[in-house]
């Protein structure tokens, strides 16, 4: 019974979509104000309630074949699948309840049109995340991917400032190019398995060509360096519990598209497995620095997102090189995933309540803040939080490459990530909040995430684990320390480097070219629109001159009514007759 | 030759829409209700008769009406799995287009002639279907023509008499290249009957040279009507007629005839494996190739929404000429279920620019600004076959895609991959702004010329449901795929039995 859960996961919050939008088929369209309600139900919070059933009742291994289901379905639920099914359900429960209990408001300009609209797109991508965790062909993959990606579109432009329109539009091109980049890879794959629903096994004999695509395409999900344009941009133009989610789930998917469609743990590619691990080492490097210098909280973390996918990407890569480590790296890659996810929704939402629940001052905020440097420092990974116990469950897949360097630049890069953290507690702190009613749940559900993760390490982690990342934390702390000791005391010597690098980094360097290239092709676009309608108007005119002219003399005299029908039985008669020669005997 | 009822179904079918027609032309304006009636009677019979055939072609049962004309030439209408699958296409939705047709048209002129022709129309587009031999295909081709031209002309102003004019002028020049090409392809053979798999793969090597030209014969004439470019010129321009009118063309009757001959002529005529030989298939694939770009880059340049759409079709159509160009089953499965998906897709999006035009006057991209708070239903429909046509799951047109894009790669023609990519992209780029301006955007203080029709809704109900059942249809050809009866089960039916799978 409990594999059904695996369908309702998805189909539930599907199902909110329409009382979630608030939309009235039926009123008097003639008023003036067409602005539907927002329902008073909080359908978004209950969206994610059967995936959370789910992940906790379904036990691994369970399948549900639906072969009559889009072009043949096969749920199922696998020990990867479970991890990233219960951190993601988790995510999206208290980024719903976010979005429906406290975000009350909205712009001024017909508020409740615009919230049903964030309701129904955040649960069109909330079903997209689910379908594709829970299925396990290509095809619920891929439409999860595409559901999730396009309706995501709607929830970064969500509200409507020129900065959120334009992070949207490189996010909807970007994702586009993703999306036809990893179609052409699946197709691939399909063609070189011989199946929609490969095996480790099928995966084997994959062309380069396949590899490529699937890594590219999946890669502008990841924030794979230079791909990663959009992130920094779009993670913060959203609302807080949409960029909760799109740091904290959505871009987590890259690696289970990746586990499931590579050879990952059958075949070492050490081409592949190297390339990867240097994108990934080139996007941690990238991210760090650039997100130092930033001046927006949620700016900060969408950087620390990019750094840390760039971290597991490194793991993939040497978990590709050496396929032995499979079986530790993937489920430490999926457990480090589960507790950035679930660390990073955290701070998201965290950002957004400094923000609203409460004003300055008082101790709702103090406890806030409070948390939220608990967050961070797991996020860090300092010793004793989930971070340090995610980290050490990775160290085998470090310690095994014949790359000896590479333990120490991770030490350095957590030295940069603890570095970053510290930096946006400095930017969080100084957050003026107001306060607004209605905060009790958001919180509450917040407060919950926290203390999943503060519990994480001493439920799953040995006590050795503990004490990882003692050192490197450390030295961060201590510069982090210094740094700000100093710019309390020179406020004036670091304030050139914020803002050094805007946000999108490579993508401001892009932007003249880019607009360039928009330039030349709508001129060429107009070029051609007006050179074919030049062409169109030549053309009718011809068929003008030709169609139109008066009929002549002969032709009116033809056209007379008693000329035309003697001509028309004359012609029938002749046809007859010559119809009835060919018959007769003796004809041809 | 016995009367039975196997041998009098294919000619019922085609008899159910032709006499209530004629009738239609008989009846006086004012007769309202009695027109609705024949209208709807004729389609619904109609389809239960086509349910009857699915059935039975589904079973393998041999259904034929021969009536021979002359001697030596007879009329065959014959019904294969691949005539099942456009009949039962024009058969659901021209149902749904009377209805429609039935509320666009509630207030205008000569609504007998304009039924009357419809109804020919429709009757030529099933005979085409179930053509049993080229000689009847061209016969109820040239009928199409004809039926269609006073449609495209209804409305009579100077604009939709220049418009109808030039389709008229493509459409003939191309039926007369395709006549030709019948009568000489005759000369060669004799009787030319549509056969699974080819009936030209026994003729003497010696003919192969004029069987080339008598391809791009009957390529030229069937690509009038299936608009490949450079031949796609009348189809912008018939834009004039009225919304059922294009909604009818674009996505099932005109177009769909010239496509469905080329998918005839290539599977039936040549055989796949013969045209591959003679290298058609290689002209024919790049010829669609263009066509899917160069339509694509000439809708972004449109503003007007129905030559936007128009545009769109000469792209999209084309997938279907692309599928049959690359030899194997699997291709040959994607273009053929695109026949249907892409009807389905196309109507809906029609419907609702007309439903747009009559309830807010508007007829243009930018003015659209707002019109999905403003029409929900409608902009919701329009949403669905958008989405589709760029070939996003879970709608029909990402099957059609994914089933051109494999069929491709097994043929070893990867290029199709990039072909599919840059068409997904530029769909995108023409389709997606819109719906931005119509979810995104603040309404305008007026529309250009707003309608209440009284109901509760947001337009009239014979123009609201049409489009909102067939995109429906387009959600359900995506996520029940893979279901029995779907399309895409049909068109594997007919891959099977075409490569004598």
């Amino acid at each position: 019974m409990s594999a059904w859960l695996l369908l309702l996961a998805w189909v539930w919050p599907l199902l909110l979509v329409w009382p979630a939008s608030g939309v009235r088929f039926r009123q008097d369209w003639g008023a003036s104000t067409l602005s539907p309600q927002r329902s008073a139900v909080p359908w978004v919070a209950l969206g994610p309630l059967p995936a959370l059933a789910a992940a906790l009742l379904v036990p691994v291994g369970t399948e549900l074949p639906l072969p009559w289901l889009f072009l043949g379905t096969h749920l199922a639920l696998d020990a990867t699948g479970q991890i990233y099914l219960g951190f993601t359900a988790l995510v999206w429960l208290a980024a719903g309840v976010y979005a429906a209990l406290g975000e009350r408001g909205g712009p001024p300009e017909a508020p409740a049109a615009r919230s049903g609209r964030f309701d129904a797109l955040f649960l069109l991508a909330m079903a997209g995340n689910f379908w594709l965790i829970v299925g396990a062909d290509l095809f619920s993959f891929y439409v999860g991917f595409a559901m999730m990606g396009i309706a995501s579109y709607g929830l970064v432009v969500h509200d409507g400032s020129p900065s959120a329109l334009w992070a949207g539009k490189v996010y909807l091109v970007m994702a586009l190019l993703g999306e036809v980049a990893l179609f052409a890879g699946l197709v691939m794959l399909a063609s070189e398995t011989g199946t929609t629903r490969p095996a480790l096994d099928d995966v084997s004999a994959l062309g380069n060509a396949t590899i490529a695509l699937l890594l590219l395409g999946l890669g502008v999900k990841a924030g794979l360096v230079p791909l990663h344009l959009w992130l920094p941009l779009a993670h913060p133009a959203a609302p807080v519990p949409a960029s909760a989610v799109l740091s904290g789930t959505m871009i987590k998917v890259a690696l289970l598209g990746w586990f499931r469609f590579l050879p990952v743990g059958d075949l070492a590619l050490p081409g592949w497995g190297h390339w990867l691990a240097l994108a990934g080492l080139a996007t941690m490097t990238l991210a760090l620095p650039v997100g130092l210098v930033q001046r927006d909280a949620k700016v900060i973390l969408a950087y620390s997102s990019i750094a840390k996918m760039g971290f597991l990407m490194t793991a993939l890569g040497l978990v590709l090189v050496e396929p032995a480590l499979a079986p530790v790296g993937v489920a430490g890659i999926a457990f480090y995933a589960a507790q950035h996810g679930l660390a990073k929704g955290g701070l998201f939402l965290g950002v957004g309540l400094r923000k609203h629940a409460g004003a300055p001052g008082t101790t709702a905020q103090a406890a806030i803040l409070g948390v939220m440097v608990l967050l961070a420092l797991a996020l860090a990974g300092a010793p004793f939080t989930s971070g340090a116990v995610a980290k050490y469950d990775l160290k085998p897949v470090l310690e095994a490459t014949q790359w000896t360097w590479i333990g120490a630049v991770v030490a350095v890069t957590t030295v940069g990530t603890a570095l970053l953290m510290a930096r946006f507690v400095w930017v969080a702190a100084s957050i003026k909040g107001h306060a607004e009613p209605h905060w009790a749940w958001p919180l509450a559900a917040w407060g919950l995430l926290a203390a999943l993760v503060a519990l994480f390490p001493f439920a799953f982690g040995k006590p050795a684990a503990w004490l990882s990342n003692a050192l490197p934390v450390g030295i961060g702390a201590g510069v982090a320390a210094t740094v700000a000791l100093i710019a309390a005391l020179q406020p004036r010597l670091f304030a050139p480097f914020i803002g050094l690098v805007p946000a999108g980094d490579l993508l401001a360097l892009l932007t003249p070219l880019l607009r360039a290239v928009k330039e030349m092709g709508e001129v060429f676009l107009e070029d051609l629109g007006r050179a074919w309608s030049r062409v169109e108007r030549a053309a009718f005119a011809a068929f003008e001159r030709v169609f139109g002219t008066p009929a002549g003399d002969v032709e009116r005299g033809l056209r007379q009514w008693p000329v035309a029908g003697a001509l028309w039985v004359g012609i029938s008669a002749v046809l007859l007759l010559l119809l009835l020669a060919a018959q007769a005997p003796g004809g041809s | 030759m016995s009367w039975d009822y196997a041998a009098l179904l294919p000619g019922a079918i085609v008899v159910s829409s032709l006499l209530p027609g004629v009738f239609i032309f008989l009846l006086d304006e004012e007769s309202h209700v009695l027109r609705t009636v024949l209208n709807l009677f004729g389609a619904v019979a109609k389809l239960v008769l086509v349910g009857l055939l699915i059935y039975g072609v589904w079973l393998g049962q041999v259904f034929e009406t021969r009536i021979a004309i002359a001697p030596g030439l007879t009329l065959v209408l014959n019904a294969d799995a691949l005539s099942v699958l456009f009949v039962t296409l024009s058969t659901v939705l021209w149902l749904v287009t009377t209805v429609y047709a039935i509320g666009y048209l509630e207030h205008s002129t000569n609504r007998s002639r304009f039924f009357g022709f419809f109804s020919l129309c429709v009757s030529a587009t099933v005979g085409i279907a179930l053509s049993g031999n080229l000689l009847t295909f061209v016969i109820f081709y040239e009928v199409l023509t004809l039926a269609t031209y006073p449609l495209v002309a209804h409305r009579g102003t100077p604009e939709a008499t220049r418009g109808a004019k030039i389709y008229l002028a493509y459409t003939l020049s191309g039926g007369l290249l395709l006549l030709v090409g019948a009568v000489w392809l005759r000369t060669l053979t004799g009787p030319v009957d549509f056969v699974e798999g080819g009936m030209l793969g026994d003729l003497s090597p010696d003919l192969h040279g004029q069987l080339v030209v008598i391809f791009a014969l009957l390529l030229a004439g069937l690509g009038v009507k299936a608009a490949l470019v450079p031949l796609h010129g009348w189809l912008p321009q018939s834009m004039v007629a009225p919304a059922p009118v294009s909604s009818l063309l674009h996505a099932v009757a005109v177009v769909k005839a010239g496509a469905f001959g080329i998918v005839r002529v290539v599977y039936d005529v040549y055989g796949v494996t013969l045209a591959s030989q003679l290298g058609l298939l290689t002209v024919l694939g790049v010829l669609a190739s263009f066509t899917i770009v160069y339509g694509s880059v000439l809708a972004l340049t449109q503003d007007g929404l129905k030559k936007r759409l128009a545009y769109s079709t000469v792209s999209q159509v084309s997938y279907i000429a692309l599928g049959t160009s690359l030899l194997g089953p699997v291709a040959t499965v994607g273009g053929l279920v695109h026949l249907v998906h892409q009807g389905i897709m196309k109507i809906t999006l029609f419907f609702c620019a007309g439903n747009y035009a009559e309830t807010l006057g508007v007829a243009k991209v930018s003015q659209m600004d707002g019109i999905g708070r403003r029409m929900p239903l409608t902009t919701l429909a329009f949403t669905v076959g958008a989405l589709g046509m760029i070939g996003l799951p879970p709608i029909a047109g990402f099957v059609s895609k994914w089933y051109l894009g494999l069929g491709g790669v097994e043929a070893g023609q990867h290029w199709v991959l990039v072909i599919l990519a840059s068409s997904t992209l530029l769909n995108a780029g023409y389709f997606l702004p819109i719906l931005y301006r119509a979810w995104f955007r603040p309404l305008p203080a007026e529309w250009p010329n707003e309608h209440h029709f009284g109901t509760r809704f947001e337009t009239m109900h014979a123009l609201l449901w049409p489009p909102v059942i067939t995109a429906v249809f387009c959600l359900l050809a995506g996520l029940l795929a893979a279901a029995p009866f779907s399309p895409l089960e049909w068109a594997r039916l007919i891959a099977e039995r075409e490569y004598g799978l």
